[in-house]
């Protein structure tokens, strides 16, 4: 009788799961549900309203014409385009970094998260994928939009220049073929979403460093203002290098503390292709391919800080 | 205050790390992306004091073109106002900031040898000697921008076709322009009617008539229409008159001018009730 009641409770000690399930360490479903929640967060800040700024200056850009050559008006467009997105893509991607830690704190939400089984490195990688999602989506939004207007711009341009070189008899068809192609080489291409994509990894990576900076500022103001000045330092890189680097100025200090500088402090010059693509620079799938690495090797490294940083952090 | 110390120095350390892995990869990319022309050099010394702190900060950041976005747009200020300076060292910047830009070395290089030239010459307050130094200075000068836009944009067309037009149309030097228009021939999506240029252009230098009848007569036995034009026959008959070709050599056609008489005079006939168009 003993025995039985013995081997009963052993077939219920088996039968008995654990209720609790450890979490596994790294979830791409609860960085996706942070980023999700992240991108609406930032979405109801408004922001898209930049995009209608953006079409009246791409509308207003189309329109200007200072004796321009058909080429020219087409280049500034491009020019007009890619820098205004160049400037939202990294003036967003600072501030809204900067306020994503502090404003959860304000709203207490910090906390609603962080008591689950979050782990901190997918708080602070969802939001980061959020704040990247807003200013993909943007980017995205920008881009067709500018693409539209080129588009429209060539095609009314070349139909304006063929009927004035048919009238001309100098010209032959074979000058007239030239001159097409050499507009349409400013119109719509895949290296325009090249330049996109640069400016884009130039926010990430920018993005990155914000999160950073946000781990340990105190306000958010502390975060926009350090991070401006590292994404200023950051285009200063090779002027640095050749200033401390290569001529040797100053004393071994200064030498020293420049040398550490450029090694920390992220080379945003690198991504600056951009203004090149819109004069008609070319550029190879390869070259973007090592410029996204690199970029996703920063993102990497500022990740792995922050949360290095964020880890232990008390509220 | 300890932990926060030991927490910077950790990640200061990190950052350094992650920096020695990237520099060489950087560097590699740096390079590749120069070469390519597509990473300009930061704005030198000189220049950052023309175009001022905020400009030079805009072009820094990836702004470069943007900033000559604006410079234009001041040029063309400087240039209603007839302001020769301002517009001469917007340009210099404007071309600074995107020396691939060829059209910007071409507009410069026309304020220069057109308008200011032109302004200078019709300056009425000055003597005319010098106003006549003066518009030569600005041709001048815009052969040199030319140039300098030629030897940022090896490759370009365009701005040997501009130069040749300056040597031509504004310094008489026809030797000048035919090199001018042979260089920019030579080069890709360069204009057809280019060709023919060189021959005429030759025609009018001194001392290459002979090579200028051989070029344009080669063109004209290449037999395509556009290979004959008025102009191609007027200039082998000037050529056939001044290098005395035999007659049996010459081209048969009748010159154009007679041509447009005939036609003319034909035109007359045909009209109704004996009607004359004077």
């Amino acid at each position: 009788m003993a025995s039985d009641s013995s081997e009963q409770v052993r077939d219920q000690t088996k039968r008995v799961e654990p209720l609790v399930k450890s979490p596994p360490i790294f979830s791409a479903q609860r960085v996706w549900v942070l980023m999700a929640s992240t991108f609406t967060q930032l979405v109801r800040m408004k922001t898209f309203y930049f995009l209608a700024i953006f079409a009246l200056l791409v509308i207003a850009a189309s329109n200007l014409n200072l004796l321009y050559t058909p080429v020219q008006q087409l280049k500034v467009i491009r020019e007009t385009s890619l820098g205004a997105m160049s400037i939202f893509s990294w003036l967003f991607a600072i501030t809204a970094t900067a306020v994503l830690i502090p404003r959860d704190l304000e709203d207490r939400t910090l906390y609603t998260i962080l008591c689950k089984p979050v782990p901190r490195l997918e708080y602070l990688v969802g939001k980061l994928l959020g704040v990247l999602a807003v200013i993909g989506v943007a980017l995205a939004l920008m881009c067709g939009l500018f693409t539209v207007i080129l588009h429209f711009q060539e095609t009314s341009i070349i139909a304006s220049e063929m009927h004035h070189m048919a009238q001309n008899p100098r010209f032959t068809e074979e000058d007239r073929i030239t001159e097409a192609a050499m507009i349409a080489a400013y119109g719509p291409d895949l290296n325009l979403l090249y330049g996109v994509l640069a400016v884009f990894l130039k926010s990430a990576v920018l993005a990155a460093v914000a999160m950073l900076v946000s781990t340990f500022a105190s306000s958010s103001l502390f975060t926009i203002i350090i991070t401006f000045v590292v994404f200023l330092i950051g285009h200063f890189h090779k002027m640095a290098t050749d200033f401390w680097v290569v001529e040797q100025q100053g004393g071994w200090i200064t030498r020293m503390i420049g040398k550490v500088m450029i090694l920390v402090i992220p080379d945003f010059q690198i991504f600056n292709i951009s203004d090149s693509i819109s004069s008609g620079q070319v550029v190879g799938l390869a070259t973007m391919v090592e410029m996204s690495g690199l970029a996703a090797l920063y993102l990497g490294l500022f990740t792995i800080a922050s949360w290095f940083v964020f880890s232990d952090k008390e509220f | 205050m300890a932990l926060f110390a030991k927490k910077f120095f950790l990640v200061v350390m990190l950052l350094l790390i992650g920096g020695l892995i990237r520099a060489p990869w950087e560097k590699k990319l740096n390079g590749e992306l120069s070469a390519a022309g597509l990473l300009s050099n930061p704005p030198g010394e000189s220049l950052r004091e023309q175009m001022g702190q905020s400009a030079t900060l805009a072009a820094l950041g990836g702004l470069r073109s943007l900033v000559s976005i604006y410079m234009t747009l001041h040029a063309h200020d400087a240039w209603q106002m007839t302001d020769w300076e301002t517009v001469e060292r917007d340009y210099h910047i404007i071309t600074t900031l995107q020396p691939r830009d060829v059209d910007s070395w071409i507009k410069g290089a026309w304020h220069l040898w057109a308008n200011a030239s032109a302004n200078v010459q019709l300056n009425e307050s000055l003597p005319p000697a010098l106003r006549e130094k003066m518009r030569q200075e600005y041709v001048d000068k815009g052969i040199v921008f030319l140039q300098q836009g030629i030897r940022n944009n090896p490759q370009a067309a365009k701005p040997w076709e501009e130069l040749g037009f300056v040597y031509r149309e504004k310094k008489h030097d026809y030797c000048a322009a035919a090199e001018a228009y042979r260089q920019a021939y030579a080069r890709p999506h360069a204009s057809a009617y280019l060709v023919r240029f060189v021959g005429y252009m030759l025609a009018q230098c001194p001392g290459h008539e002979r090579e200028a009848y051989d070029y344009l007569r080669a063109l004209y036995d290449e037999g395509a229409i556009h290979r004959r034009l008025p102009s191609v026959i007027v200039s082998l008959k000037q050529l056939e008159e001044k290098l005395d070709i035999p007659l049996i050599q010459r081209i048969p056609d009748v010159h154009p001018d007679i041509l447009r008489q005939e036609r003319a005079k034909k035109r007359e006939q045909k009209l109704p009730g004996g009607i004359r168009i004077q």
